[in-house]
């Protein structure tokens, strides 16, 4: 199995995971690169839903948004940890992981709770990257993947 | 007082009643310029920082039509999450007009900060329109047009 591979295995497994947990908030959730702008993987609780387009676009503004922190005075860190968007309807969650190799956009629910769903994705992330680094030959892809917000 | 006036006077006082406050902005998104700006901190206010926030905006306007079934649909707010400051765009019924609070990390607390913004932000328009019926503030005001009146 490749890095990619494992890579997508590692996000499946994640995305099993919190689907348990935020049932009933959870629309549909995307990890995407940003180094090419290419989707990873999308899945949405509904089959027939695809907001993956949804997702790269997102990913644009976060890049944006990240752009005009450089000219806002006092920021210590330009790097975005998490943004939050409220629609009518929905709430979505956009951020990279530490390395910034990843961008995640998550979608929910309009009545979802951002704090509790925030603890949901940093638990179960820091759960499987626990599971993974104590398997043999995957603690690169636990460094590489890492995903808390 | 114009209409700028006043909506100078709303970022003033939201920055002065929210504890941890770096600024509070208004501004035009398709104009993609400041209409208030107050801050304790940063006098000096920078252009390129609402521009490119303003781009962000209407990206996003755009962005919606890409969303399943959220075609018409407003946005609420928006919050960027730094290490040590967190911003808040704050979207109007009209969309044309957004609300920019930052906020220390630390003392932000955003529940307060939307209260806060709706009782002035509401009291403000109920204020401009009362003084333009009362025909003391003219509809010539070149800010007439972009405030959703009819709130």
């Amino acid at each position: 199995m490749n890095e990619q591979e494992l890579k997508i295995q590692f996000l499946q497994e994640y995305i099993r995971k919190i689907s348990e947990d935020l049932k009933g908030q959870l629309i549909s959730i995307s990890f995407m690169s940003p180094a090419d702008n290419s989707l990873i993987l999308h899945k949405s609780v509904n089959p027939m839903v695809d907001n993956s387009q949804s997702s790269l676009y997102q990913m644009s503004i976060l890049k944006s948004l990240t752009r005009a922190m450089d000219f806002f005075p006092g920021v210590v860190n330009h790097d975005i940890k998490l943004l939050s968007i409220a629609y009518q309807g929905q709430k979505h969650m956009i951020f990279f992981s530490p390395n910034r190799s990843i961008v995640a956009h998550v979608i929910l629910e309009e009545t979802a709770n951002l704090k509790l769903v925030e603890l949901v994705l940093k638990t179960h992330m820091r759960e499987l990257l626990t599971q993974l680094t104590a398997r043999a030959g995957v603690a690169i892809l636990g460094q590489k993947i890492d995903l808390r917000v | 007082m114009t209409i700028k006036e006043h909506i100078q006077n709303y970022a003033n006082v939201m920055g002065q009643s929210l504890d941890g406050c770096i600024s509070a902005t208004v501004f035009d998104v398709q104009k993609m310029e400041a209409l208030a700006y107050y801050s304790p901190i940063y006098p000096k206010f920078d252009d390129r920082v609402v521009a490119h926030i303003a781009q962000a905006v209407q990206d996003s306007y755009q962005g919606l039509s890409l969303l399943h079934g959220m075609q018409g649909k407003l946005m609420k707010s928006m919050e960027i999450d730094l290490e040590n400051q967190t911003h808040l765009l704050i979207f109007t019924p009209h969309r044309r007009v957004v609300c920019y609070i930052v906020l220390e990390a630390g003392k932000s607390n955003l529940a307060l900060t939307e209260i806060l913004h709706e009782k002035h932000y509401t009291e403000s328009l109920l204020t401009v329109r009362d003084l333009v019926m009362a025909g003391k503030i003219t509809t010539a005001d070149p800010l007439f047009s972009i405030l959703p009146m009819q709130q």
